[in-house]
């Protein structure tokens, strides 16, 4: 053999080896401990795939920064993440007045600040109005508190009244995300205007450093005791001694700073889940995103998916089975085929049942629309072939997604056209209409996320991408929001899932899990109602 | 001479204002803005009334002349604004990353050159031999090989394998020999070819074949006199391949996961920050300018004759 050729095969062998040990690292996830045997102390290090452009809560509103200062701040009230009933935080107990404009809370009496200022009715008053301030401009306001907050008036020390002037049903639940924390009245009058670097909570972890865009560390709250919400299971200080959150946004760098010791958890790729090789030292923890599925939504006022029959056939051309399977699909565990994941509590199997892979049914459907093939297997209708264009952000999974629909509308006889662009000017095309398909995933941990995409007033607006007015639709959304009564409001969403599949508005496509890769050290993580990693009874196990 | 600096120094000045005009300008044309996204984020619950306070808040309601107008003024005052985001001064932002970034530029430009200047030496007083021929190859390789794919390799072979460096950080020496490597081997490759060529151009010239002759070595003759007259080029390549080391460190610092100026531009884009993104491309371009401005001035020390009229 030639010394080139032996050369060759080396170079080969070594890129195979390589790329292999990249790949073999997920384990099943290892026992817990029992209560009594979990130890305390360590320190573990996390990496997520973004980097918040900060760390004020008022003002960024982004899934990795209320996973960091939910261990930092603490709600009201949360909603539990298995039974979904709303268990006590800061607040041990509440009431909602008949009419569900009126939010009485009864205070924690023995809780202190990290920088040692008591809890009390005017932090929780301080910190709503800074929130809602509109000098703040905060996105994540509007979204949990709705159009109709009126304020916060503190009724005795430890009595709060939060008031709107139309009830707000998710309001109650949205009060659990970490956006919703309270913050020290000191902190924010000796910081108005960055209150992200010195941010004081009065959860089980405080924070010690900030490194804007590169990390930040938090350290346990030694002062912290006794009044950890139901779901953790514990109470009394956090086991580790500190937690790091590292941004690496790079996937590569991450997985391999996973390998080397220099991290201890991951937001993972997809891929790592997915028929690995058992190997030591890593397992992996899949958590299903909640609320509206990874999807497409359709934009109804313009050619050709301004017919129904279209929007139709497209549901009936796409296979997510195949979809999952494409090698190197930064997609998810599972696929959702509603307007609601599978397991949400309002979520209408009648609607999810409506659509399955079904060539012939699309191509009944088009016949029906005037649509002829012609010789290349193209539609065409008076001399215009079927085309969709679909704008998209370029990046993984709706990239991949995009290119994996483009292959099967072709199969089907559409011709398909992306137009990819960074996240803001891929949204703004979007809301212009400029485009058929809009390939979307978010998290919500109330049905009422629907109004958002699905409600008229959004158009043009919102990431309310369909575009279309349907006056059943908009008056159902409304009466979902006011609508506090639980058993009606399913009633209510049922319907509108049935409305929004009728129609044809969006293609439910996989769930946007959230995959976790985590160091066998590492034990007790748990998530909350929106996936996003708890700490508080992590531990290291030694 | 200090008649060229002060039209050099001028015409820079003329040139950093025209970037701030220009990024401005671009900056806003992009589709969407930080009203957009907080509309749409909060899921169009605002009031046309709460949208236009919001505006106007941040400055964003009145013309785009005014608009800039104000913020030169703010500017040129050292106030850069603050994050839309963050909240932070842009300054602070500015400097709490452009340590990270000026070190690695400068890494790898101390890279580029050593290694550069090497291999283009070696190659020319090897004309045409095995040593020529390789160094040319490894010169084609490291101007073919994407920075990005360089930079994966390095953390797998030295950072994963070998164990060698750290993975993600930002401060020390052993964090920073991977990244400068692999965004200072495209410019090294640049140098290399281009010493070689001016050396050998510069080998067959008369005075060389006498200083040859009057017995001077060979280091002495690269050094004091064929170099000399063959670095104005490379001079002006260096000046240049800054700007380019400025451009790559953004996915340099986005794969070893280091802090810095790169990955700050980015972000403040995407996120449409418009006073982050125009403060760091500011400052960015001064740096490039005033790079290039030394360079121009270090001519005359290198070449004395050149004169600037």
């Amino acid at each position: 053999m030639s010394r080139k050729s032996s050369l060759l095969i080396v170079t080969l062998i070594v890129c195979i080896v390589l790329l292999g040990s990249y790949f073999a690292l997920a384990a099943p996830r290892p026992k817990e401990l029992s209560a009594n045997q979990i130890p305390s102390g360590g320190s573990i290090t996390y990496s997520d795939q973004r980097t918040p452009a900060g760390y004020d809560v008022h003002k960024i509103w982004d899934s990795h920064l209320d996973v960091i200062m939910q261990n930092v701040l603490e709600c009201l009230v949360y909603e539990h993440p298995t039974t979904h009933e709303i268990v006590p935080g800061l607040a041990t107990e509440w009431e909602i007045s008949p009419d569900g404009k009126v939010y009485t809370f009864k205070l924690r009496k023995d809780v202190k600040f990290h920088d040692g200022t008591p809890f009390d009715a005017y932090a929780v008053k301080k910190t709503y109005d800074r929130y809602s301030d509109s000098r703040i401009a905060s996105p994540s306001f509007m979204g949990l508190f709705g159009s109709n907050y009126l304020g916060t008036e503190v009724i005795d020390k430890y009595t709060v009244q939060i008031k709107f002037s139309a009830p707000f049903a998710p309001f109650i639940v949205n009060l659990g995300e970490s956006f919703c924390g309270i913050i020290s009245p000191a902190t924010l009058d000796k910081y108005p205007e960055d209150i992200g670097s010195h941010i004081s909570g009065t959860g089980p972890f405080m924070v010690k450093e900030v490194v804007p865009k590169d990390h930040i560390t938090l350290v346990r709250n030694e002062n912290y005791h006794g009044h950890a919400p139901a779901f953790y299971k514990h109470q009394g200080k956090a086991y580790l001694d500190s937690v790091t959150f590292k941004h690496i946004t790079e996937e590569s760098t991450r997985v391999a700073a996973l390998q080397t010791g220099d991290l201890d958890i991951i937001r993972a790729p997809w891929m790592m889940v997915k028929d690995y090789e058992v190997a030591p030292g890593v397992y992996t923890v899949a958590v299903g995103n909640p609320g509206p599925p990874g999807r497409t939504d359709i934009t109804c006022d313009r050619w050709p998916t301004d017919d129904q029959k279209v929007r139709q056939a497209l549901l009936f051309y796409v296979n997510r089975d195949e979809m999952l399977k494409a090698p190197f699909y930064g997609g998810a565990i599972w696929a959702e085929d509603g307007p609601l994941t599978k397991g949400f509590w309002t979520r209408s199997e009648k609607a999810a049942a409506m659509y399955s892979y079904n060539l012939a049914k699309g191509d009944t459907l088009l016949i029906e629309a005037g649509w002829k093939k012609n010789k290349a297997g193209i539609w065409e209708k008076n001399g215009k072939q079927l085309e969709i264009v679909i704008i998209t952000e370029a990046t993984p999974p709706f990239l991949t997604a995009s290119e994996i629909l483009t292959g099967q509308f072709k199969r089907a006889g559409i011709v398909t056209k992306i137009r990819s662009a960074d996240t803001q000017a891929a949204w703004a095309m979007a809301r212009n209409g400029e485009g058929n398909l809009v390939p979307y995933a978010d998290t919500a941990t109330d049905p009422d996320s629907l109004f958002a995409a699905y409600h008229s007033s959004g158009i043009g607006i919102s990431d309310m991408f369909t575009r279309i007015t349907i006056p059943e639709l908009d008056s159902l959304l409304e009466k979902g929001r006011m609508t506090t009564d639980r058993s009606e409001r399913e009633k209510i969403y049922q319907r509108i899932q049935e409305i929004i599949m009728e129609q044809a508005l969006t293609i439910p496509l996989y769930n946007s899990a959230r995959i976790y890769a985590v160091k066998d050290r590492v034990r007790g993580i748990n998530f909350n109602n929106r996936a996003g990693m708890l700490m508080y009874d992590a531990y290291i196990s030694k | 001479m200090l008649v060229y600096i002060i039209k050099r120094f001028l015409a820079a000045i003329l040139t950093v204002f025209v970037v701030s005009i220009v990024v401005f300008t671009m900056l806003h044309l992009l589709p969407g803005d930080p009203i957009d996204a907080i509309i749409s984020q909060s899921g169009a619950q605002l009031t046309a009334a709460q949208i236009q306070e919001i505006r106007s808040n941040m400055g964003l309601d009145k013309p785009l002349p005014i608009q800039y107008i104000n913020y030169i003024k703010k500017a040129l005052h050292g106030d850069l604004g603050r994050s839309f985001w963050s909240n932070r001064p842009v300054f602070q932002e500015i400097i709490d990353q452009i340590p990270f970034t000026l070190e690695l530029a400068v890494a790898s430009l101390l890279i580029a050159t050593v290694c550069g200047l090497t291999t283009g030496i070696i190659a020319a007083l090897n004309h045409n031999r095995f040593l020529d021929n390789a160094a040319m190859f490894l010169a084609i390789m490291g101007v073919s090989m994407p920075n990005f794919w360089l930079g994966l390799i390095l953390i797998l072979v030295f950072c994963l394998n070998l164990g060698w460096f750290p993975i993600a950080q930002s401060v020390g020496l052993p964090a920073l020999v991977l990244p400068a490597f692999s965004l200072g081997i495209r410019t090294a490759s640049i140098i290399s070819r281009m010493t070689r060529s001016g050396l050998l151009e510069v080998f067959g010239a008369d005075y060389i074949r006498t200083a040859r002759a009057k017995g001077v070595r060979t280091f002495g003759l690269v050094v004091k006199h064929a170099l000399r007259n063959a670095f104005i080029p490379i001079i002006t390549m260096l000046g240049l391949q800054f700007g380019e080391l400025l451009a790559g460190s953004v996915v340099t610092e986005t794969v070893f996961a280091r802090r810095g100026m790169g990955q700050l531009v980015v972000s403040s884009i995407k996120d449409r920050d418009f006073p982050l993104a125009q403060g760091v491309i500011l400052v960015v371009a001064i740096m490039y300018i005033g790079v290039n401005l030394i360079v121009d001035i270090f001519y005359s020390c290198i070449d004395p004759r050149i004169r600037y009229d």
